[in-house]
């Protein structure tokens, strides 16, 4: 199935997830062996749990060294769906008694809006706010938004639809003038942004390893431990990181996300400027195609997404004649639930453009070949489908 | 997550002509998200240089493309002959899709009646 009917298999989904970097998945394997590395790392009264230990410990420094922060702010979580749950819902009930308001914006994640949503059921109050057209929320209606009872706000830092890049720094000055904590979803920006906690004013911050070709299923909370003296906890059990996520550590995967944390902080600076060069490239070769729109800020944006619409194409039509190209697209029946892009939605796009819309996200092991490859797919399947729909009436329609 | 049979694949991407025929039908709409017009012409009482043109998904374009050759040449009548069971079994059509099938039918119905239309004021 394919407009040309043979097409290599290009992916460019790194916004969903990316590829074990392989000194990633060298690094972790020592920690499944049979006889190094498998202990408990709370089991430090034998050498195989202080080992472990210490491999968790080096984790959290370099996942803090990332982000300005110390290794004892640092709670590992599942993943940022995880993180983002402790932080909203943790801090929010821990805080109750100085307020029940909450603070969040429309396109955010999925498990951000859905831990609001869930402490609304709870007897909590929830203001959404809208972004503008480009996907950018202004500090002024934020700072409009916040009342007495205001206890959290939390505000994405580059939206992962999209690719648009929030001014946490901004928010995280109005927050602390406000004292208001400050959550920033970081699961898309780990070594494609510089993320200074101190500096942004970020009191929570969730991050994940397989955005950053780290491996699934873990991820990490920064909690400011100058600001914030606990959370309540999601879950319940042996008491592992002060009880506020209680359960055995996955050495293993904790040492995948410390490294791969790490190389993205190391290499950031040359890969940022080769991934949005590759972006450029992409957009250069489909921007003047008829009816291509690009979604979200020109330049406020992330190196690693591009995202478009096209006029006059459905978007189920249009996801299928890209065949094997491996990206993501806001029609509703490729996608987990039976909703357009709601991302899209709230930037002020019709059912129409937002179903027709693909995301393409870039990574570490994307070629500019691959690039021009998907530039020409992307194209055949526009020419095609707009041809078909070229006699389209839709006024003289029943 | 929709799935697409091998029918879908073979039909979904052929070659569409002028959509010049002086006969037109049409239903649907973008809004809706389904929009499908046929254009035909009229020899000996059969249809000639069928084509059409369609804002919809995978399945809809497939059948278009496949009702394009298989009714070219044909008795006018053929029109009429559209089973949307037949197109629902050949491509694996999933059942809440049934209403764009309607659709189709529609605008085959309307082709037909345009045909009519001149031939009885003729």
């Amino acid at each position: 199935m394919s407009v040309e009917n043979e097409q290599q298999q290009i992916y460019l989904d790194y916004a969903a997830t990316t590829p074990v970097d392989p000194r990633v998945r060298e690094h972790m394997l020592p920690f499944l062996d049979t006889d190094t590395g498998f202990g408990n790392p709370s089991s430090v009264t034998h050498r195989y749990g202080s080992s472990a230990a210490a491999v968790v410990e080096a984790a959290a420094a370099d996942v803090a060294g990332l982000i300005n922060a110390t290794p004892d702010e640092i709670i590992w979580t599942s993943g940022a769906t995880e993180a983002n749950n402790l932080a909203i819902i943790g801090s929010a009930r821990f805080r109750e008694s100085r307020g029940r308001h909450l603070i969040t914006v429309k396109t955010e994640h999925k498990s951000v809006l859905g831990s609001c949503e869930w402490l609304e059921t709870q007897g909590y109050d929830v203001t959404y706010l809208t972004p503008d057209s480009d996907g950018l929320v202004a500090i002024d209606s934020l700072a409009a938004a916040i009342r007495p009872d205001t206890v959290l706000v939390s505000v994405m830092h580059a939206n992962n639809e999209i690719g648009v890049v929030q001014d946490v720094a901004a928010a995280g000055e109005l927050c602390r003038s406000r004292d208001v904590l400050l959550h920033v979803d970081a699961a898309q920006t780990a070594g494609r942004l510089p993320i200074d906690v101190r500096g942004q004013q970020i009191d929570l911050l969730s991050l994940n390893a397989h955005k950053a070709c780290g491996p699934k299923g873990v991820g990490a909370l920064f909690m400011d431990a100058g600001r914030i003296r606990r959370l309540d906890p999601l879950f319940f059990g042996g008491g592992q990181q002060r009880g506020i996520r209680p359960g055995t550590l996955p050495t293993h995967q904790i040492a995948g996300i410390g490294i791969a944390l790490r190389i993205a902080g190391q290499e950031m600076a040359t890969e940022v400027a080769r991934v949005a060069g590759l972006r450029d490239r992409l957009w250069a070769a489909i921007r003047d195609l008829p009816g291509v729109v690009l979604n979200g800020h020109a330049e406020k944006r992330l190196c690693s997404i591009l995202n478009v619409s096209v006029e006059g194409v459905e978007g189920e039509s249009l996801r299928y004649a890209l065949g094997d190209l491996a990206v993501a697209s806001g029609s509703a029946c490729n996608s987990a639930t039976d909703e357009p892009s709601y991302v899209l939605r709230s930037l002020g796009r019709d059912d129409q453009l937002a179903e027709a819309s693909i995301r393409f996200s870039l990574g570490r092991f994307t070629k500019a070949d691959e690039i021009d490859a998907a530039a020409a797919m992307f194209a055949a399947a526009v020419v095609y489908l707009q041809g078909l729909g070229n006699a389209c009436n839709p006024g003289a329609a029943a | 997550m929709t799935i697409y049979n091998e029918a879908v694949a073979a039909y979904f991407h052929r070659p569409v002509g002028k959509y010049a025929g002086d006969h037109e039908g049409q239903a649907g709409s973008i809004p809706a998200g389904t929009w499908i017009g046929f254009r035909a012409g009229v020899r000996e009482g059969c249809l000639t240089n069928l084509d059409f043109r369609v804002f919809a998904c995978p399945h809809i374009i497939a059948v278009c493309h496949w009702l394009r050759e298989d009714l070219e040449g044909r008795p006018i009548t053929a029109l009429r002959e559209f089973k949307e069971e037949d197109a629902r079994q050949k491509f694996d059509i999933p059942v809440e899709k049934a209403g764009k099938l309607l659709i189709l039918q529609d605008a085959l119905a309307g082709l037909l009646a345009s045909i009519q239309a001149q031939a009885n004021s003729g």
